[in-house]
């Protein structure tokens, strides 16, 4: 591994919850990303997995500023992308650029797919022939028949429609991609065939991934480096093999549980879901309690089976604790045996979660006033 | 991995053999494509065609002047001799006041719809996409839904004075709320979908992802409303010139003879129905020439109309 391509550092992205139809009097946030720190090495695959709503497709939106951060930072090269207009922004849109996760709405229904394709190069000023010949080529390294570049979007299918969105994001030669859970809306046999085209792409053009996925065996296949996002946090990040095989955040070990004990790919994501904030209650009430509480303590605390007296008040940091492998855990701060005296003492636990239980009601109290 | 490397090879040996690209059709190509393969749209094409000629070469086409009156034979019925269409309480020839009258009825009813269209297009597009001034606009438009259409009108042609220009005005005002509404909801439907954000990633300009990505949803839309809001236009104008704030008597115009004939209706029925199947006709074949226009505009009922031949 060689220089970070991108560092980020702090990033935060906030989404208001409004009421009423004149003022839209702002009642409260959910917190999608929140102080999110991490680098991308050129040349990498980072694959990055969480439940829904764990703030993994808004993470990669920030770095590519289709979305505007509210604090922090993205270092890409000299320049911080955070806050830059769109004007600014463009000459780093030849090097960032994204593959969404479903194909078909990606590209214009209206317009041939040599005009999706073509539309970024023509934005650069590059001449229309030359782009017209681009598009060939591209058609060619993705896999398709360059003689139907002048059909319409419908008139392929979900892998090949995939395949002309890998087209369209790689027409300015870019040096990152961000790859959206660019497989999971097509089919099992499809998948595959895209992931390989992305790896071999990757060799051939010397790409940089940030690759998006709630599908954990997917990701450690296909990632060098794992980063492990719970509730817009980032609780883990290490190699794809340290985290796959020896796990150290709780959040991280339970999905792997369920991964391997179930040995059903689907799994991950119920469990996902199951310790997420929105699956008990799909409302926006319950989401901002929820955020409010985070800001107490371990976002995590909430469903952790092995918390502890910190994990109410403090939020860990993400620190090292081996070479390249980052927790974000009370368990890995200092000595290992305080946490396992508590942990056996019932009472004590109970008491502890009734006092989590009623400082989160009161922060979220607080909020709603 | 090997079906990966098979599909590629597959398709860069294809490529090889066939370098000609399929040809790109332009827009002009699919609308007549999809109007000759479609009998409706084919029906209402033609009606129209026949109106525009009748409304170019009136003075060419028509038996008499449509002034000229032959007391003698008023009210006649159709089928009189020399006046195939009957003759109106004046004694002039309606079949060449029909033709006359196409002229003012086209113009009534068409100039509104292509200029409302011109204005609320891009009215409609720039408040889906900015949600601050969008909500100006369309509160604006709700202040104008207010009032009922005849009503608006009414009142904003007694302002301007009677005439055509002022008329074609007026309805233009009616008509922009409908319309900007119409391409208000396709364009935030439109605004979700994800080839925006592609368009963005792109470092595309807010202007092109309006004008080029969004529009040719957003027109489509429009143009098919526009063609069945025709026939509302036409009786709107043909109700204010009969308020005598529109075109005034004795011009022609199908609206004024309609209600002219109504005194006369149980004496000569011929009168006023012959102009309401005028107008009954035109509306009819704007309508088919619309859904028509709809399904050769959407790439993807092209598929299915040249599947099915």
């Amino acid at each position: 591994m060689s220089e970070p391509l991108i560092k980020v550092r702090g990033l935060r992205k906030a989404f208001p919850v409004r009421e009423g139809t004149v003022l839209r009097k702002k009642v409260g946030e959910i917190v999608a990303v929140d102080d999110v720190s991490f680098d991308v090495f050129e040349g990498e695959t980072l694959g990055c997995v969480g439940g829904s709503g764990s703030g993994k497709s808004t993470l990669g939106r920030l770095i590519l500023n289709l979305i505007r951060a509210d604090v922090g930072s993205v270092q890409f090269g000299d320049a911080d992308l955070v806050g830059l207009s769109p004007a600014e922004m463009r000459p780093y849109r030849k090097d960032l650029q994204i593959v969404f996760q479903d194909p078909l709405h990606t590209l214009n229904p209206r317009r041939t797919v040599a005009e999706n394709v073509t539309r970024s190069m023509l934005n650069f000023d590059i001449p229309r022939q030359e782009a017209r010949e681009r598009v060939q080529y591209l058609f060619d390294i993705v896999g398709l028949n360059p003689a139907h570049t002048n059909r319409y979007p419908h008139e392929f299918s979900g892998g090949q429609c995939q395949r002309i969105g890998i087209a369209r994001a790689l027409a300015l030669e870019p040096r990152f991609l961000f790859l959206d859970e660019p497989v999971s809306a097509l089919d099992v046999s499809i998948q595959g065939q895209i992931l390989n085209l992305l790896k071999e792409l990757q060799e051939t053009l010397h790409l940089t991934y940030l690759f998006v996925s709630h599908d954990l065996k997917l990701v450690k296949n296909f990632s060098d480096r794992i980063l492990v996002l719970y509730h817009g946090r980032a609780v883990e990040i290490g190699g794809s093999d340290e985290v796959y095989h020896q796990p150290k955040h709780p959040y991280t070990r339970t999905l792997l549980d369920a991964v391997l004990g179930l040995k059903k790919d689907d799994a991950w994501e119920r469990v996902a879901s199951q310790t997420g904030v929105l699956a008990d209650d799909e409302d926006l009430e319950s989401a901002m309690r929820a955020s409010a509480a985070a800001r107490t303590g371990c976002i995590y605390s909430g469903t952790c089976t092995e918390r502890f007296e910190p994990c109410a008040t403090q939020m860990p940091e993400l620190q090292e604790i081996e070479a390249g492998h980052a927790v974000a855990c009370h368990l890995y701060e200092g000595s290992k045996k305080d946490w396992n005296a508590s942990a056996t003492a019932g009472d004590a636990r109970r008491e502890r979660e009734h006092a989590l239980r009623q400082a989160r009601d009161e922060s979220a109290r607080q909020l709603m006033t | 991995m090997a079906t990966g490397r098979i599909r590629k090879s597959k398709a860069s040996k294809r490529s090889r053999r066939s370098v000609e690209t399929e040809r790109a059709r332009s827009t002009l190509y699919f609308i007549w494509r999809g109007i000759r393969n479609d009998p409706y749209g084919m029906a209402g094409a033609l009606i129209i065609l026949v109106l525009v000629i009748c409304a170019l070469f009136a003075p060419y086409i028509a038996p008499y002047d449509p002034q000229y009156a032959d007391p003698r034979l008023r009210l006649r019925g159709p089928g009189t001799e020399g006046h195939i269409l009957g003759l109106d309480q004046q004694g002039r020839d309606i079949l060449s006041r029909l033709i006359y009258g196409s002229r003012y009825s086209l113009i009534a009813g068409v100039t509104p719809v292509v200029l409302g269209g011109l204005i609320s297009i891009p009215l409609g597009t720039i408040a889906a996409y900015y949600e601050r001034v969008g909500y100006f606009i369309m509160r604006s438009m709700d202040v104008l839904f207010a009032f009922p259409m005849v009503l608006l009108a009414i009142t904003l042609s007694f302002f301007m004075g009677p005439g055509l220009g002022n008329l074609i005005i007026a309805l233009v005002v009616v008509l922009i709320p409908y319309n900007t509404r119409v391409v208000y909801v396709q364009a935030l439907a439109q605004k979700e979908q994800g080839y925006i954000e592609a368009a963005r990633a792109d470092a595309t300009s807010d202007f092109k992802i309006l004008f080029v990505e969004m529009l040719p949803h957003v027109v489509s839309a429009s143009v098919v409303y526009s063609m069945t809001i025709v026939g509302t236009i036409v009786v709107t104008a043909a109700g204010l010139s009969f308020l005598g704030l529109g075109v005034q008597p004795p011009t022609p115009e199908w609206g004024i003879m309609t209600s002219d004939g109504r005194t006369v209706l149980h004496i000569a029925p011929h009168v006023s129905t012959l102009p309401g199947v005028a107008i009954f006709l035109m509306v009819t074949g704007f309508n088919l020439l619309g859904d028509s226009l709809r399904d050769a505009l959407d790439p993807k009922t092209r598929l299915v109309r040249a599947g099915a031949r």
